[in-house]
């Protein structure tokens, strides 16, 4: 259950009277239980996060601005954008700390199709429940925008056009045009490289 | 890369899981080999008695601060289980304030040189101030650097090259001819002939033949004015007429030889200076040079002309030039030097004040004209003429050649008068306050222009370069998850607590872990572009740049990195094991710039490159002590 508690409300909307939310997560406890983290770990969790946005929730330009600071040099704009829809379903626009967690204990501590699950959502950025090339394309070049533009070998648009051909190609088995999770599933977990390139996450906190 | 956002590794590590499908390549596994979630603990630190208490994690933000890195470690107390400072637990709230927020917020109430001195003992950098008290922090030190400087028997060096030089000092000249480049040092015998001889024009207190010097050239340029207007004073008749003749026509001679001596000390005194200058170019476009050479110009201008009647005009008018030898003056005189100075930066205001008065005297004199125009017999005959009348009305100076003598003219004669008090005294009170004001405004603006030039450059340079870190050190991730770097290699080698380094260190393997990620997904590899030669807090030293083959060696000595030393093998040509060996006692990485180099890269060159920046153990670790005590501020 959230609680907002707002310290000052106003509907007109001017600048200087826009309502100031604050949020208070659930207790650690509940956390705990809805979450695979230790209970140390939430608060190290919390105590981090609260830094960052002392109100509690964290909106889309913060996080883009945190995302991008690992990646200095690249343009983290677009992967940022995907990865807050995907944590912000309810698309209200910002993020709060149970999602937060709930979120990174999925990915973090989840099982491979836990992770496999919030990937196809992260590829279904307008939740259709299946995922077309355009999705796939708009993932490869977001991701390739990361690198920035001291890429070597330089990047081109052939280079990504080409990966997206290929991605799409395996994960498309039937040639229909769209991946439902079915497929995607059943696709990554046959894929031997997939299999172990997640399992890299299995002990990440 | 703010060591603030390491809290967010686990986030950016999860949302790399997206990328896991499109990899091209398979993604390495983390290199630690078992996962030790590294408790925070509160840490007490005893200043002086009081306790203040923070967690480990925030003063290991700043890694390259006393607090951060194991150097505190030399101020634990076992049996307490504390680290204790003898320092000021004043200033020690503000320092653990900037663990806590990032920002070095600058306390009004505490002295300067108490501030500096806790900053650098904690190795916290001046430059890390926060935006909102760095003014203020800047403009403090700098009373003090300037109070500090007047006590001291030297007094060369004035304006720092941040501010502005105060006119009122004796030893620079607002308006003088190579002041930037006149900061000489003690003058001292080594130096040559022509430094020495421009500081002592520039500064004429410190020796006695520059104060004779400044003296004799101040005497001639009283003589040479003095001479000038006695010779135009009457003073007798000639043997062969009646009428009263000026002093100069009775002894020419004299005048002349007068004036010669005097043209020629000048003369003298420029060459000397121009030869001394160290700027030629600066010293001859400098505004005292122009006064010197149009002082001296007329008498040798006068020389050429022959005594002609056509050129004896303009030869009169050439000796008008002679007074500006008076404004050789204003390198004797300060105050000439200020006005001049604030005459140049209230430019604006004069103008503007010269625009409305000549619009009045215009809009005036033409309605006087034209009422006075029907008039027999009157002085207003044009709009110019009548402009004379309205100047000295407006002035209220009223010399009364010229008076209208219509009812029309009468009338807008007083309004004349009565608005030329108003267009006239009131805006120059205006302006002599301006004069104030402007004066110490634009000081201030300069100063803090190029107090902010400064440090935005200090800063700049001082960055720790984003993803060059990355690529400085890009340790080795294996491509086979079974087959990881053995885990003794990362770990610390030397003894001691170790817990702070580790985690430090730790964070540094997960963001690279996590470029590396992206790497393999996208099948490039991320270069750096611009690289910082250097950063303020923890360049030792350079090692020198080795143009072939494009080998770079730099330090990075924020971190105590000696177990991230593993070479990339695929970057030394060949693979070969031997190579991580070199490396791992030294933590200076070979960074190849080119990759086309990389694969011509043989092994020798990379031997004589690690040896070469072999360092042994002990030195080392005094080197990663010695840089938070002295930090380059």
């Amino acid at each position: 259950m959230e609680k907002m508690s707002p310290t000052q409300n106003d509907d007109s909307g001017s600048e200087t009277e826009r309502a100031i939310l604050r949020y208070i997560p659930e207790s650690v406890d509940y956390l705990h239980s809805v979450t695979k983290f230790s209970r140390e770990e939430l608060k190290t969790l919390y105590r981090n996060f609260k830094n960052e946005c002392p109100n509690g929730m964290v909106n889309e330009e913060t996080l883009k601005h945190i995302y991008g600071q690992f990646f200095p040099d690249g343009d983290s704009d677009a992967y940022a954008h995907l990865v807050f829809k995907s944590f912000d379903r309810g698309n209200s626009g910002v993020v709060n700390f149970e999602r937060f967690a709930i979120g990174l204990s999925r990915l973090l501590r989840g099982t491979l199709k836990d992770r496999l699950r919030w990937t196809f959502e992260l590829y279904d950025a307008k939740g259709l429940g299946y995922i077309t090339k355009d999705d796939v394309a708009t993932i490869v070049r977001s991701v390739y925008k990361l690198l920035g533009s001291c890429a070597q070998p330089q990047l081109n648009d052939d280079d990504v056009t080409e990966h997206v051909d290929r991605v799409f190609d395996k994960l498309d088995l039937n040639r229909v045009g769209k991946v439902e999770f079915d497929d995607f599933y059943e696709v990554c977990t046959k894929d031997e490289s997939v299999v172990l390139s997640m399992s890299v996450f299995d002990h990440a906190m | 890369m703010s060591k603030a956002v390491a809290a967010w590794l686990p986030f950016a590590r999860a949302a790399a899981v997206g990328w896991v499908p499109v990899a091209t390549n398979n993604l390495p596994p983390i290199p630690y080999a078992r996962h030790k979630p590294a408790e925070d603990e509160i840490i007490t630190l005893n200043v002086s008695g009081r306790r203040f208490q923070a967690w480990r994690r925030t003063l290991e933000k700043f890694p390259e601060t006393l607090l951060g890195s194991c150097e505190k470690d030399y101020f634990y107390n076992e049996r307490k289980e504390e680290y204790f400072f003898d320092r000021d637990p004043e200033i020690f709230r503000h320092v653990l304030n900037f663990y806590r927020t990032g920002k070095m917020h600058f306390p009004r109430t505490e002295c300067v040189s108490a501030i500096d001195e806790e900053l650098a003992f904690f190795g916290i950098l001046p430059d890390l101030i926060a935006d909102c008290c760095y003014d203020d922090y800047r403009d403090r030190k700098r009373e003090n650097d300037e109070r500090m400087m007047d006590d001291s028997a030297d007094n060369f060096e004035t304006g720092t090259a941040a501010g502005t030089s105060p006119p009122l000092s004796t030893s620079s000249t607002v308006l003088g001819a190579g002041t930037g480049k006149a900061k000489a040092g003690a003058p001292s015998t080594e130096q040559s002939l022509r430094a020495r001889m421009w500081h002592a024009f520039e500064n004429p207190h410190t020796s006695t033949p520059a104060l004779v010097f400044y003296y004799v050239t101040g005497f001639f340029i009283a003589v040479s004015v003095i001479a000038n207007i006695v010779e135009t004073v009457p003073c007798g008749k000639p043997t062969n007429s009646e009428i009263m003749k000026p002093c100069g026509e009775l002894h020419p001679k004299i005048f002349f030889c007068l004036d010669t001596a005097c043209v020629t000390i000048f003369s003298v005194e420029y060459l000397m200076r121009l030869f001394a200058a160290p700027n030629r170019c600066k010293f001859l476009r400098s505004v005292m040079s122009i006064i010197d050479v149009v002082a001296i110009l007329p008498y040798y201008i006068g020389l050429t002309i022959t005594d002609n009647e056509d050129v004896s005009g303009a030869f009169v008018t050439l000796r008008v030039f002679r007074v500006f030898r008076i404004f050789k003056f204003s390198r004797h005189s300060q105050g000439l030097r200020i006005l001049g100075y604030t005459l140049k930066s209230c430019a604006s205001e004069l103008g503007f004040l010269l625009f409305s008065i000549t619009m009045a005297i215009i809009i005036f004199a033409t309605v006087m004209f034209y009422a006075e125009k029907g008039l027999e017999g009157t002085t207003f005959v044009s709009i110019p003429a009548a402009s004379w009348y309205t100047i000295v009305t407006m002035t209220t100076l009223g010399y009364g050649d010229m008076v209208p003598r219509t009812i029309a003219g009468k009338l807008f004669g007083s309004l004349c008068s009565l608005s030329g008090v108003l267009v006239i005294a009131l805006p120059v009170p205006v302006i002599v306050s301006n004069f104030g004001r402007i004066y110490s405004q634009s000081q201030r603006q300069d100063k803090r222009r190029a107090q902010k030039r400064a440090r935005l450059a200090r800063i700049n340079a001082g960055k720790p370069t984003k993803s060059s870190s990355y690529y400085r050190r890009k340790p080795d991730f294996p491509e086979e998850p079974d087959n990881p770097p053995p885990v003794n290699e990362l770990e610390v080698t030397s003894n001691g607590p170790q817990r702070n380094t580790n985690l430090v260190n730790r964070f540094e393997i997960d963001h690279f872990h996590l470029l590396n990620c992206l790497e393999k997904t996208t099948n490039h590899e991320i270069f750096e572009t611009g690289i910082a030669p250097h950063s303020t807090t923890t360049t030792m030293h350079h090692l020198h740049e080795n143009n072939e083959p494009h080998i770079r060696r730099e330090s990075h000595g924020s971190k105590h990195s000696a177990d991230l030393s593993e070479c990339s093998r695929s970057r030394c040509g060949g693979g070969n094991t031997e190579c991580q060996n070199k490396y791992k006692t030294t933590p200076f990485v070979i960074r190849v710039r080119s990759p086309s180099m990389r694969a011509q890269l043989s092994d020798e060159q990379v031997a004589t490159a690690t040896s070469n920046s072999m360092i042994g153990e002990d030195a080392m670790h005094s080197l990663k002590y010695c840089q938070s005590k002295n930090p380059i501020i």
